[in-house]
């Protein structure tokens, strides 16, 4: 068996998981969204999301076509639009890339963060993203607990301007 | 008429006349002289010196008769001649000889007759001295012998003519021969020369006369010279034979010929000399170039050799038999064949022959066999050569390539292995980045899902939510397996290159496809055709042909249209060797540019559709180029796709 699955699992062991979700006290009022094709993987964005508790509601979306339908139907509805979106980017019908295409035509009343998640470091799809003023950043998964943190201050400021 | 005189000899005596050139010459006053003292001695008005050719008499000079020539038919002189006493006729009209003649008549001067015969030193009567009268007459005998002894003065008039003529023939000579010819005494100087030595030497002929002619001998030549002369004067030979260097007036040599001949009676020698600077000058060029070419010949690394159009040998170089082993001798007896490898066709040495003698010469190699029977390769030039007694030869000039050929060939190998080798290391290497692409897409992903949602699970505390938890592990531990189970059987085919091939119809396996997939066939209501008319036939592992239909088959109704009837084409082709199958449908398409160059990769998927696994075309891929093939795809969304395959790509592309 040429694929060793035990020694890749002991690579991910020494990630310090617990340190991701640690508990913050946040008001929770941010809505966040979700869009990612495969369920396990919207299921644990979204607890990750939820065990910081600085959202107040968590939208789910399969890919950049539902997203963006979305987006499209409540432009000027700011009370049900996220602040936040989490997209992957290989994704059916509408990848991360196509998203963010149609995402810049929108015009919305407030500001929304998009981070672009990726189940791998690929340098080009990184580099890509930096050309992309409407990304705020580009993740790994999973998650790190850092990452989160600053996601959390950065939408505070945000909510600021 | 007929009965008219012909001397016996006549054939010699008309040469004989022609050859004292006294015929048609002009009139001479010692020939005149002679006729008019004959005239006063016989007292008759006519008197004529008469020659006779083959067909008239020709007069040198008359006395009272002035006619140049008379046809011989009617001459009296034609009875002269038969005999060598005086030959008279007393009244020719009463002579039955003469009586139709048109010169004797009542009226004419010819009564009388009376002739001597010009005889010359050989006996050879060509013509008269004779006395004519107009009236009939009789010589006395003083006359007569008056008569005899003008006829053989007139004889030595012609002879002493001759001399002369041939004389001035000789000066002639002399002075326009290019050689250089003169008369030369043993006292050492020269006694006559003719002008070619003034203009060959450029000595003026008074300085060549005063000058002792050994002193223009080249210094180097002159001991040889004198000890040529000695044969000459110890009588050993009649005539000598050399070649000596003469000084010129420039200062520079000549080089002369000679032939030396002495007069023994007068102590001179008779000197021919002929300039042979320039032909000397070309024979040494000659002897040199030659000298050169026998110490190329020899010394040339090169193997030469000389056959003929028979095979046999001529001649070789030291190199030629040094690399051969054979001695001039054996080659000799039994000629070139024997250095020829056994194995050399008789066709092939026939060929040879046939074309050095076509084409002048010919490029080629061939297998040389040493006495000692080793083998080697030589690349040779064989020059069609004619001798000039037109005898045909060839001159072989070869080298020995063995080594290179070997050397050649081991490059040949070698940078075949290597290519070989680097296309084998091109390929692991694209596997392993292949590899490194599914762990790090592929693997990571669900393991990282993984051990996030154990942690989940053992930070639960709420037992309906560890249940979700677990399910949900265990959707990941399904993907998981199945993604290493695809990986798995990826790598396996990469592996298995030794898989055992068939020969299938592409219509019996499309058929049996079909029954596997009828249900969907019949729910989608798909439109299902084939033309496998250009090949049905391929050979190939019957597995990977049933996958690779099975699997774009199933493409094909999975991701149908569901705004129109399904319409799905299997066409095979032959293309420069190469066997193609298309696979067509009108279904949903792959936005090409997007999603391209991730068509095959694994666990990739294109469309929102319940049974996307994106396995199968990441399977056949592998297999399809795992046989040496190709698979690519054309797409238009909302149009359709076309999958292309090729088999058995040819390398060269």
């Amino acid at each position: 068996m040429p694929i060793k699955t035990r020694n890749i699992l002991s690579i991910w062991n020494s990630f310090s998981l617990k340190a991701l979700f640690k508990k913050e006290k946040m008001i929770n009022q941010h809505i966040a969204c979700i869009i990612d094709d495969d369920n396990i993987n919207q299921f644990i964005i979204k607890r990750v999301v939820e065990n910081h508790n600085f959202t107040k509601k968590i939208i789910s979306f399969s890919n950049g076509q539902e997203a963006f339908d979305f987006l499209f139907n409540n432009q000027k509805d700011s009370e049900n639009l996220p602040d936040i979106i989490f997209t992957d980017i290989n994704m059916p019908i509408m990848d991360g890339w196509t998203f963010l295409e149609h995402f810049k035509t929108l015009k919305f009343d407030k500001n929304i963060l998009i981070y672009l998640l990726s189940s791998s470091i690929d340098a080009n799809d990184f580099e890509k993203s930096k050309t992309i003023p409407e990304v705020s950043g580009y993740l790994i998964k999973p998650i790190q607990n850092k990452e989160i943190e600053n996601i959390i201050s950065k939408l505070n400021n945000n909510n600021k301007f | 008429m007929n009965n008219l005189p012909i001397p016996k000899n006549e054939k010699d005596r008309i040469q004989a006349l022609y050859n004292y050139d006294i015929l048609d010459s002009l009139s001479e006053i010692e020939f005149d002289r002679i006729t008019k003292l004959a005239s006063l001695i016989c007292d008759v008005p006519i008197s004529l010196i008469s020659f006779i050719d083959q067909e008239r008499q020709w007069l040198k000079s008359n006395v009272g008769f002035d006619v140049l020539e008379t046809k011989r038919s009617s001459s009296f002189c034609q009875y002269a001649i038969m005999d060598d006493v005086v030959f008279e006729v007393q009244d020719a009209t009463k002579d039955q000889r003469f009586e139709n003649n048109e010169l004797v008549n009542e009226k004419s001067k010819f009564k009388f007759y009376a002739g001597f015969p010009i005889i010359d030193p050989n006996g050879f009567a060509l013509g008269t001295l004779c006395v004519i009268d107009n009236k009939p007459n009789v010589l006395n005998e003083n006359q007569k012998k008056s008569l005899e002894i003008l006829a053989q003065e007139v004889m030595q008039l012609v002879v002493e003519r001759r001399k002369k003529a041939e004389l001035q023939n000789f000066e002639k000579l002399f002075n326009l021969s290019n050689d250089m010819i003169s008369i030369a005494g043993f006292d050492g100087f020269f006694k006559k020369v003719n002008p070619t030595f003034s203009k060959i030497l450029g000595w003026d002929e008074k300085y060549l006369l005063k000058t002792p002619y050994l002193e223009l001998v080249h210094p180097d030549d002159l001991e040889y010279t004198l000890s040529e002369f000695q044969k000459l004067t110890n009588n050993s030979q009649t005539s000598i034979n050399f070649f000596h260097r003469l000084k010129t007036k420039n200062n520079e040599y000549k080089t002369i010929q000679w032939v030396n001949t002495p007069n023994t009676l007068n102590k001179d020698i008779y000197a021919i000399g002929r300039d042979v600077t320039e032909i000397k000058l070309k024979e040494q060029q000659l002897a040199y170039s030659e000298q050169q070419l026998k110490i190329f010949f020899e010394n040339s690394q090169a193997f030469l050799y000389r056959i003929d159009f028979n095979g046999n040998f001529i001649s070789g170089n030291k190199a030629f038999f040094d690399q051969t082993g054979f001695t001039k001798e054996e080659l000799n007896s039994v000629g070139i064949r024997a250095i020829m490898s056994k194995n050399a066709s008789e066709e092939r040495i026939r060929d040879f022959f046939v074309n050095v003698k076509k084409l002048g010469f010919v490029k080629d190699e061939a297998i040389i066999q040493h006495k000692n029977g080793s083998l080697m390769r030589w690349t040779y030039i064989g020059s069609y050569v004619k001798n000039l007694t037109d005898e045909e030869y060839i001159i072989i000039n070869a080298i020995d390539t063995t080594q290179r050929f070997e050397l050649e060939t081991d490059l040949k190998s070698t940078k075949e292995r290597l290519e070989l080798l680097s296309n084998q290391l091109q390929k692991q290497n694209d596997k392993l980045l292949n590899f490194a692409h599914i762990t790090s897409h592929n693997l990571r992903a669900p393991v990282s899902n993984l051990n996030t949602l154990i942690y989940f699970y053992n930070e639960s505390n709420d037992a309906q939510d560890r249940e979700l938890l677990f399910s949900k592990l265990e959707i990941v531990n399904q993907h998981l397996s199945t993604t290493l189970n695809d990986l798995i059987e990826s790598l396996k085919i990469q592996e298995d290159l030794g898989i055992e091939k068939q020969e299938l119809s592409f219509d019996l396996v499309l058929n049996k496809t079909k029954e596997i997939l009828v249900a969907q066939i019949i729910t989608s209501k798909a439109i299902v055709t084939h033309d496998f008319f250009e090949i049905d036939t391929i050979y190939y592992p019957k597995n990977y042909l049933e996958s690779i239909i099975l699997n774009l088959f199933t493409n094909a109704l999975k991701y149908a249209s569901p705004n129109r009837i399904p319409e799905i084409h299997f066409e095979t082709k032959i293309i420069d060797k190469q066997i193609i199958l298309t696979v067509s449908d009108n279904g949903l398409g792959i936005n090409m540019k997007r999603n391209g160059d991730k068509l095959f990769g694994l666990n990739k998927t294109f469309h929102r559709h319940p049974d996307a696994k994106g396995v199968g075309l990441f399977i056949i891929k592998t297999q399809i180029e795992a046989m040496g093939g190709e698979i690519s795809a054309e797409s238009e969304v909302d149009k359709g796709t076309t999958f292309k395959i090729i088999f058995n790509k040819n390398k060269n592309d």
